[in-house]
Parts: structure tokens; C-alpha cells; sequence
């Protein structure tokens, strides 16, 4: 049995309006969830729309349409006021640990800021607090006096995990949390956070364009392209036998840091990203396909099952999908 | 496994490279200094290689390691002040680089030794056509007239691959995508025939399937030139994939060198070693949180505030009090693979 997932997402849609009446059709139609426990991780590559996924569950932007389902409760269309005790069970990790941090505060002051706007705690209560979370992520009490400038790299993104967590929230939005960090910082930060979710039983939704970090830090993983998920599943299944065309040149494009290890020529894919303003009809990916046909340009394809859980979004490759043939 | 899962070992030959080609630049004891609030820091400290025609040579390290510092060196763009090449020598081409003009240099920049960076969009000027950024360098150093310049820089554009070159000539750098305005660095880059070319985190910038294009173009275009390519890289995976050597840096010291299969396979000095368990690797992964990737403790030390003896000694999990007192020389640990470690011996491979 699959338990009730903590985070359900249903139809998500976010058109940001442009000069002119256009729109640039961020996300198109996303359903997701997160389960109690688990790291789903989001991937693609700039411009599919996987952080603006993250920016809505936040709330940081109003949902165009669909549902975005913490707990039961739907808070697309939750006031600012209302939002306030859900955001606690929601927090959010940054991509730049440099620009998210207050740098007039002390390092102190900026993780216990939650608890005091939470009203959670205050005074020597807070001190005590914050001294506890430091320590949970490999920080000592004594740094709480510093300020942002004194900290390197991958200690403030400690800072930032310590802000989110002191308010123990059910759900963390990672976004990209370790892609400006130096690989051998980066190791202890994916080390960390993998640690903590086991302790504190957190689910992470975990944003990311490095496909070798979300496989080793997430159980099930879905794929974007251009405001659609292309794909989904544990991530295993995914990584192991990828479906979507657009998966499989992902796959192949990553460099592989062992000489001699690339086994099969690379699928490079041509051309680029079509623009979000105008996406292609049909398939999104069908310009950059090696595989499309005429079906592809003229009906966006469903979310097919591919096997269990694993589903896929192409008319060719899903194995129930009404189109599907031996073309693999 | 499916046909892009990478875990399979199946052997696929290496690319075989003269050893005997003909070194093309020679770099001799390199320093480059700064002048900060806190006194005067090396950044490029004492770095020597040679880079030998039709090679890709990759110098891979993580910020602040003096990779894109002895690149602008190599060129004669550090700006002095705050900086200053304090010693050593840059040969090309039978003369000493750092001993030529700002006039002398530029006669060879952008045609015999040429340059690309991370960020294409900011090296392109936003006001002037790509055909006159194109056809600028050409006309220049190859003297054609602007009719055969043209001619010349469509038939690079089509080299790199940039669909309708005639049309795409006449628009503007924004009107092109990232993968695209890199392309068109290159072709300009390789317009002159350069003997070398320097790249300078080219790829970075970009998402991982134009990554995949853009060094496949870079490889090609070595093979069809036989020029010579420095890769400044922060990342294995593109130096595996990629490079022919590689040399590793940190805080601003070369620490080992050697052909991109040795290092990979037998790394002589921690950092390195470090470096590779670190990455997760795709296909490796077991059950989330059954396998911790390898943290390097510590973070760089920071240039006015070296440690004594090796620089890497308060992070390196081998190191002894020798390691601190005394700085390791780099030696030739096995034929072509040179390191500076004192414990080279006692390096387990990586898994």
C-alpha cells in the first residue's frame, strides 16, 4: 500500500502574463505528490519549469489553475494569513547560500527568525533551540554570533538546511541546494540532508539539473520538459530503464567520470529548448525528437504506465500507450 | 541495464595520442600574484606543463585553485594591477609570451592562440551584428576583404553547426540561445586556425545535453584542426569524457599530472582521490542513505593564510607531521603520472 502522501499537487498550471497579451506558459499541467518519509526529485534542464513547481507549492506565486493538497486542506487559493501555519510545515532551501542570508543578522538570529515569526519560542528558549539545531547540522553554538560573511560556502547552506528545519516542518523544497557548491562541499551538504531525513522523518521535494545528485538522493523521480512531466517513477525503474526519448538523451548526455566507461554513442540531441512563450503542439519534445512521428505533432501524450508506477509520457514508447510499437 | 545506463565497463579504446607530437606551448614555473586588502597573494604558484599539438589537456580544480588564473596568464589578460606575473615563462609559437607587448599579444590572441568562457552571452557585444564580431577578428588577422571574410565566417558557422549561417549572420547576440552564442564563440575562436585554444569552463553555463554538443564540437573540431585545447574544468565527468591529460590543482599549485586514464584509475595524491569519491556516479547509486559519498573535510585554505608544509596536510586523512613541515615535491610516481604527496603509496584506488 502506498501511504497518503503528505503533498499532493493536481493540475498545476502557472502562466506568467507579458507584454503584449502573451503568455509564457511556465508550467503546464503538472500532478505530482510527495509521500511521508521520501525524496522525489524534480529534474530538467533551465526553463522546464521545475523551480517555478517549487515556487508555487511555496506560495511564492498564485497557482493559474489546479491544486496544490498538504494534508487535506487544497491551499492554492489560501490567504497570506491562512498560509502562515501551513508554511511551517513547509520549508524551503535555496540554491545561493550567499544571496539568501541576511548579512546584517547573525547567524543566530537568522535560523531562530522562523521560531520567533512562528511564535513558537523566544528569549533563552530560542537560544536553546538554535544552539541544538547548529549542532544538527554540523555547525558548533559557538558560530552563532558570527555573521553571514564569516561562514564558507557549504557552511551557509547549513545555515540555511538549520533555518528550515528549526521550525520541524513535514516537507522541504530543495532547490538546487548544492549546485554552487564545490564537489567536495557539495558531497558533505547531499550527505547531510540525506542524514536528517532519516532522523527527522522529513519528505523532501528535491529540485535539481544534476541528474547523478537526484539519483542517489531521491526514491522516486520525475522528469520535465518545457512546463510537462515527461516521466515518473521510483527512481530505480527510471534510471535503469527510461522510457521518454527526452529521458533517455538526458541520461547519455551526462559526462561519466570514468575513461573509457561510455559504452554507447551518445544521444545528442539537436537543437534547443523550444520558447515557453510558443510551445510546440502535440508531443512539447517532438521538435528535438530522434524518434517522432506524425501522432507526436498533433496530441500531446498522456502519462502512460510504463510498469507499477513507472509512467512515461510518449505515444511511441509506453507500452499501453494506444500508439505504442516495437520502435525501441 | 538499458542502453544509457553508464555502469557498464565494456571497454571502448582510448584515444591514442603521439607522444612524440610537438609541444606547442610550454609553461615554465608560473607565478601570478594579487595585491589585496591582506598583502600580496600568489594564486598561480610556481605551475609548469607542456601542452603538445592535436591534445586535450584539462586542468580541473574547485574554486580559488588558480585553474582560470594560469589560463589569463597563459594569455596576457590579468589586469595589472591588482595582478602581476611575478616569474616564470610562457612559450609559443618560439618566444616567451610574458616577455611580449600588450601590441605583440594581440597580434597573436584571437588567431594563433585563441580563448572561449563560461559565459558566451557577456563576451559577445549586444550592439554589433555576429557577422561583424565574426568577420572583425577574420579580417584582421587573416587580411581578407569583408566579402571573403563573410564567406569565411559562414562556412565556420557551418561547421559548428548553426543552421541558415547567411540569415543568422545579419541578428544580434540575444537573439540566439546560450548553446548557440557558444557555438559561435568557438567559431570565432577557431577562425584564425589557432595552435591553441584555451577554454575556459565552456560548458558550465550550460544544460547538460547542449554540454554534450558543444564538447563534442570541441572534439571534432581537434581532430580536424589537430589544434591543441586547455580545458579549465571543475568537473570529472567532463574531463573523463573529454581530455587526453589532465592536471589537477590546489591553492594554486599543480599537485598532479598525468594521462586522464592513469589519474582516473590510480590517483597519486589525496585531493584527487578525494576529488572522485565525492561525485555521485550515475548508475552507482544504492538504496538513498545506504552509502554516503566522500566528504572532504575543511574547506580551501584561503591564500594569505597557507599552511605550512603541504597545502592540502589539515584536510588529507594520510597526512603526518612531515606532511606539515615539509612541502612534498612533485615526482614522477609511475612513467607520465607526477604527484606532490609524500604517502602516494599508500593511496588506495578509487572504487
Amino acid at each position: 500500500m502506498t501511504p497518503a502522501p503528505v503533498l499532493a499537487v493536481q493540475g498545476l498550471v502557472k502562466r506568467f502574463p507579458m507584454r503584449g497579451g502573451r503568455f509564457v506558459n511556465a508550467v503546464n499541467g503538472v500532478s505530482l505528490e510527495i509521500r511521508p518519509g521520501e525524496t522525489l526529485g524534480l529534474v530538467g534542464e533551465s526553463g522546464c519549469g521545475k523551480s517555478t513547481v517549487g515556487k508555487l507549492i511555496m506560495k511564492l506565486h498564485d497557482p493559474t489553475e489546479g491544486a496544490i493538497v498538504v494534508r487535506g486542506q487544497n491551499i492554492a487559493g489560501l490567504s497570506r494569513r491562512l498560509m502562515k501555519p501551513v508554511r511551517r510545515q513547509i520549508q524551503t532551501i535555496f540554491q545561493d547560500p550567499y544571496g539568501s542570508l541576511n548579512p546584517r543578522m547573525t547567524a543566530g538570529a537568522i535560523v531562530g527568525e522562523p521560531l520567533k515569526i512562528h511564535g513558537i519560542a523566544s528569549g533563552r528558549d530560542l537560544t536553546r533551540r538554535v544552539a541544538e539545531v547548529f549542532e544538527k547540522v554540523g555547525l558548533r553554538a559557538d558560530q552563532m554570533t558570527r555573521f553571514p560573511h564569516e561562514f564558507s560556502g557549504g557552511q551557509r547552506q547549513r545555515l540555511s538546511i538549520a533555518r528550515a528545519l528549526i521550525v520541524d516542518p513535514e516537507i522541504i523544497i530543495a532547490d538546487e541546494p548544492v549546485s554552487a557548491l564545490d564537489v567536495s562541499i557539495q558531497a558533505s551538504v547531499i550527505n547531510l540532508l540525506i542524514r536528517l531525513q532519516k532522523e527527522m522523518g522529513l519528505s523532501l521535494l528535491f529540485i535539481s539539473h544534476d541528474m547523478s545528485v537526484v539519483e542517489h538522493v531521491s526514491h522516486r523521480v520525475a522528469v520535465m520538459y518545457l512546463g510537462r512531466i515527461v516521466e515518473i517513477g521510483p527512481r530505480d525503474m527510471l534510471f535503469s530503464n527510461p522510457q521518454h526519448p527526452y529521458t533517455q538523451a538526458l541520461l547519455s548526455a551526462v559526462p561519466v567520470a570514468k575513461p573509457g566507461a561510455r559504452r554507447r554513442e551518445r544521444i545528442v540531441l539537436k537543437g534547443d529548448v523550444p520558447s515557453p512563450v510558443d510551445p510546440p503542439p502535440g508531443c512539447h519534445f517532438h521538435t528535438r525528437c530522434p524518434i517522432a512521428e506524425d501522432i507526436c505533432r498533433q496530441k500531446a501524450p498522456a502519462l502512460n504506465t510504463v510498469d507499477g508506477e513507472h509512467r512515461a509520457a510518449c505515444h511511441l514508447r509506453a507500452p499501453d500507450a494506444p500508439a505504442a510499437r516495437s520502435a525501441a | 541495464m538499458s542502453d544509457v545506463a553508464m555502469n557498464d565497463l565494456s571497454e571502448t579504446p582510448v584515444r591514442t595520442r603521439a607522444t612524440d607530437a610537438k609541444t606547442v606551448l610550454a609553461v615554465e614555473d608560473l607565478c601570478t600574484d594579487f595585491r589585496t586588502k591582506a598583502g600580496s597573494v600568489r594564486a598561480v604558484d610556481g605551475v609548469s606543463f607542456e601542452l603538445k599539438a592535436g591534445e586535450i589537456l584539462a586542468i580541473v580544480g574547485e574554486s580559488g585553485s588558480g585553474k582560470s588564473v594560469t589560463s589569463l596568464s597563459i594569455m596576457g589578460l590579468i589586469p595589472e594591477p591588482p595582478g602581476r606575473i611575478a616569474g616564470g615563462r610562457v612559450f609559443f609559437d618560439g618566444q616567451d609570451l610574458t616577455k611580449l607587448t600588450d601590441r605583440q599579444l594581440q597580434k597573436l590572441r584571437g588567431s594563433s592562440l585563441s580563448m572561449i568562457f563560461q559565459e558566451p552571452m557577456t563576451s559577445l557585444n549586444p550592439v554589433l551584428s555576429i557577422g561583424r564580431q565574426m568577420t572583425e577578428g577574420i579580417r584582421q588577422h587573416l587580411g581578407m576583404s569583408a566579402d571573403q571574410a563573410r564567406r569565411h565566417a559562414v562556412e565556420m558557422m557551418r561547421r559548428v553547426s548553426i543552421p541558415a549561417p547567411e540569415h543568422r549572420l545579419k541578428e544580434y547576440p540575444h537573439q540566439f540561445s546560450g548553446g548557440m552564442l557558444q557555438r559561435i564563440m568557438i567559431a570565432i575562436a577557431m577562425s584564425c586556425n589557432p595552435k591553441v585554444l584555451i577554454a575556459d569552463e565552456p560548458t558550465t553555463a550550460l544544460d547538460v545535453t547542449i554540454q554534450a554538443q558543444i564538447l563534442e564540437l570541441m572534439q571534432e573540431l581537434r581532430d580536424m584542426t589537430g589544434a591543441a585545447i586547455m580545458l579549465i574544468t571543475h568537473d570529472m565527468g567532463v574531463v573523463a569524457e573529454t581530455a587526453d591529460r589532465v592536471i589537477v590543482m590546489y591553492a594554486g599549485q599543480k599537485i598532479e599530472e598525468g594521462s586522464v586514464e592513469e589519474v582516473f584509475r590510480a590517483p597519486r595524491h589525496p585531493y584527487t582521490l578525494g576529488l572522485l569519491g565525492a561525485l555521485p556516479r550515475l548508475g552507482q547509486a544504492g538504496a538513498v542513505g545506504d552509502t554516503e559519498l566522500n566528504e572532504i573535510p575543511g574547506v580551501v585554505p584561503p591564500l594569505t593564510d597557507l599552511p605550512p608544509g603541504c597545502r592540502f596536510s589539515d584536510r588529507c586523512s594520510y597526512a603526518t607531521d612531515k606532511c606539515r613541515a615539509e612541502t612534498p615535491p612533485l615526482e614522477t610516481k609511475r612513467p607520465g603520472h607526477i604527484a606532490a604527496c609524500w604517502h602516494s603509496d599508500e593511496l588506495e584506488s578509487p572504487t
